[in-house]
């Protein structure tokens, strides 16, 4: 489903430049449930932000459903990202002016889908994550686990094809990560593709496929999908 | 639409209501200046542009020192060698000044007209003239002191009988204000008879008073019950004769010319005749010079004074010119709306700067939010017009609330520098370019708060 080809993104901090990430080449397929592993600064979130085109490659080429999307318009770029794509961040990311309800409808807005469904099926969404008795609650006014059960709930609003997750138990107390975790599983078991960044070993075993990333360069790709090493 | 992405924006926005109600009052207050500045100075072109397309402003005033001021009132009664005045034969000098198109005479006057009323009033109220030594248990009206004419007072028989006449008209009105004039006087006001002719210099000596009524002063007289053009040509019973209306005027745009009538300015043999003290109408009078171009009202006014002078002591001699004394006002009021305009400006402008500068860093602080709204689909084209909604809306609502401010304080400064009507088109103006002006200022953030990459609007703290 997505193929990156020798995908390089550079940055230029004051004059020189610094490649976060390397000629990284891949492929990911519809189901799979990935582990990107890594030391701290070694490019993670970078591949993350250019699978969810938050930003756009130096060089190299991305494929979507075999669909080259490495230079489309924002406007596409905005409309892929808010249909195919959900994501989980580290510091949960909920607007804290908006009620649990109100964030899981946001991505709802942008895909224009008519308020009452979109009310309805926010409400339906907090309720499997377990907090629909707190919808009207603010952020603020929730533990982090829950706010990260209800950032899930907004990452599934559009029934995405993937959800890329950097590090979303990276804030939790092992136990409420733990929660998270299986929601995750649970997930990827009804065919979501799932994309997740950990420090955890024993997260990465419990995926399918671990990447392992060093110095922007994909260095070690193993799982059951992986032709070679 | 992200519904939900707008209310983050309100509610921060509520949430800072002391920052945020204090930029609505910058900008009401820089609308509201601005809008009021416009409006003062673009009023003060327009009435003055108004005023000096009037007649009144092509012409040159000349009168003596004596009765400069009040022309009513005669300051001299026997006029004396080394005390001359002038008179409307002085009109005549006009002839040697090239710019000088039309010259005349004009002065106040009125008329009080008999009818069967004030018979009947009159002979309640007691004896007619001549009978002033009756007993003064009846009251008599002081004020309107039968003075009269050749007719004496009628009897109200004897004014059935002249009404009975069929060019004599009695009109319901008591009495007309108006003015005495030479004839030149219509042509340097372009008044046209509408109906009926004006009256030429060749009439002005007749016996009998010849009236020409301005067009509301014609329906006012005839009553509703008459044409009022069926009056050219009666004779209209007055208390010093009959009065005749040769004709009357076209509308002119004028209140007080429509209201009024005028008749011939009588002159000369009569106005010393006799021994008797001179008719009053004689003296205290004002010439008046008009110039088809008011550029040449400067050069009129100094050749009438030079011509003039050997007629009236020159130190006697007054002379003025009110286009001048006009454009001096208006000079003087369209500094000061420069001056208003200029200031208002600074403060919206400053207004305007610190909007700008606030809606950015507010953005800067949502800089995080922008990546995240655009992680959930927001394209930078939905990010700016979330921003340009909200500066649109500060904006709006503080030139609302400016022009809430801008009518009373414009009515003030209007009022303060003697504009009687102001058109509030100028303050509506106003507070459109201002609101436009503000609007640039307002909206500009929002093209800087969309134009952050996701990426990096996501890492921002
Ligand atoms: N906007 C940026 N400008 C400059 N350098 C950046 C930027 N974002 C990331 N980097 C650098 O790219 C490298 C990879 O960063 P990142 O992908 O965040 O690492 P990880 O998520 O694995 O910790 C780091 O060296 C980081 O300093
Ligand atoms: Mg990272």
């Amino acid at each position: 489903m997505i193929t990156l080809n020798k995908l390089t993104k550079e940055y230029d901090l004051v004059g020189t430049k610094v490649q976060a990430l390397k000629e990284v080449s891949l492929t990911i397929e519809r189901g799979e449930y990935v582990a990107v592993m890594g030391p701290s600064g070694s490019g993670k979130s970078t591949l993350m932000h250019l699978l969810g085109i938050l930003d756009n490659a130096t060089s190299g080429q991305y494929l979507l459903e075999n669909y080259d999307i490495t230079s489309l318009p924002d406007r596409e770029q905005a409309r892929i990202r808010n249909k195919h794509f959900g994501f989980i961040f580290q510091s949960f990311n909920l607007f804290s002016e908006l009620s649990a309800l109100e964030n899981v409808m946001l991505p709802m807005g942008y895909a224009n889908v008519p308020m009452k469904q979109r009310r309805d099926r926010a409400a339906a969404l907090l309720e499997e994550v377990g907090l629909g008795h707190r919808m009207h609650h603010l952020p603020t006014m929730m533990s982090g686990g829950e706010q990260q059960r209800v950032a899930i709930a907004r990452s599934l609003s559009n029934e995405p094809d993937v959800i890329l997750a950097d590090e979303p138990t990276g804030n939790l107390p092992s136990d409420k990560g733990e929660e998270i975790m299986q929601m995750l599983e649970g997930f990827n078991k009804r065919g979501v593709t799932i994309v997740m960044v950990t420090h955890n070993p024993d997260q990465g075993k419990r995926a399918r496929r671990r990447l392992f990333i060093k110095d922007g360069e994909l260095w070690r790709d193993e799982g059951t999908l992986v032709k070679g090493a | 639409m992200a519904q939900e992405a707008n209310k983050i924006l309100w509610r921060r926005f509520t949430a800072r209501m002391l920052e945020s109600g204090l930029l609505l009052l910058a900008v009401a207050l820089g609308v509201g200046a601005t809008a009021a500045g416009f409006s003062l100075l673009a009023n003060t072109q327009k009435l003055g542009t108004e005023m000096l397309s009037s007649p009144a402003y092509r012409e040159i005033v000349v009168s003596t020192q004596t009765n400069s001021d009040d022309m009513e009132v005669p300051a001299v009664l026997k006029p004396t060698a080394d005390n001359v005045v002038l008179t409307a034969n002085d009109l005549q000098v006009a002839l040697s000044v090239p710019s000088v198109k039309y010259s005349y005479v004009s002065s106040g006057t009125e008329l009080r007209f008999l009818n069967q009323k004030v018979i009947a009033q009159m002979t309640q109220m007691g004896p007619g003239p001549g009978a002033e030594a009756a007993p003064p248990a009846t009251r008599t009206t002081t004020e309107t002191n039968p003075r009269q004419g050749p007719q004496g007072l009628l009897t109200a028989d004897e004014l059935a009988k002249k009404q009975a006449e069929a060019d004599v008209f009695l009109t319901e009105v008591d009495q007309l204000r108006g003015s005495s004039v030479t004839p030149q006087y219509f042509d340097a006001w372009g008044l046209k008879a509408a109906v009926g002719s004006l009256f030429a210099e060749s009439e002005r000596q007749s016996d009998t008073t010849l009236v020409v009524l301005g067009s509301a002063a014609a329906v006012q007289i005839g009553g509703t019950s008459i044409d009022a053009k069926a009056l050219v040509g009666k004779k209209i019973l007055t208390w010093e004769g009959y009065a005749v209306v040769v004709g009357i005027l076209a509308e002119s745009g004028t209140d007080t010319i429509d209201n009024s009538f005028f008749s011939p300015y009588q002159t000369t043999a009569s106005d010393f005749g006799e021994g008797g003290p001179p008719r009053r109408r004689a003296f205290n009078v004002q010439l008046r010079f008009a110039v088809s171009d008011p550029a040449q009202l400067e050069q009129a006014a100094s050749s009438l004074t030079s011509l003039l002078s050997s007629a009236v002591a020159s130190d006697q001699l007054v002379v003025s010119n009110p286009r001048a004394e006009a454009q001096k006002l208006i000079d003087r009021n369209t500094g000061i709306g420069f001056l208003i305009l200029f200031l208002a400006l600074a403060t919206l402008f400053i207004a305007s700067v610190n909007v700008s500068h606030i809606l950015m860093s507010r953005g800067l602080r949502m800089r995080k939010g922008v990546g995240i709204l655009m992680a959930l689909g927001a394209s930078k084209n939905s990010i700016l017009q979330l921003f340009a909604r909200e500066g649109i809306f500060l904006s709006t609502a503080g030139s609302l609330l400016g022009a809430l401010l801008a009518w009373p304080l414009s009515q003030t400064m209007e009022s303060a520098l003697g504009l009687t009507e102001s058109s509030l088109v100028f303050l509506i103006l106003g507070v459109a370019g201002a609101w436009v002006l503000n609007l640039v200022f307002s909206v500009l953030p929002a093209v800087q708060n969309s134009q952050i990459p996701p990426a990096d609007a996501m890492r921002a703290a």
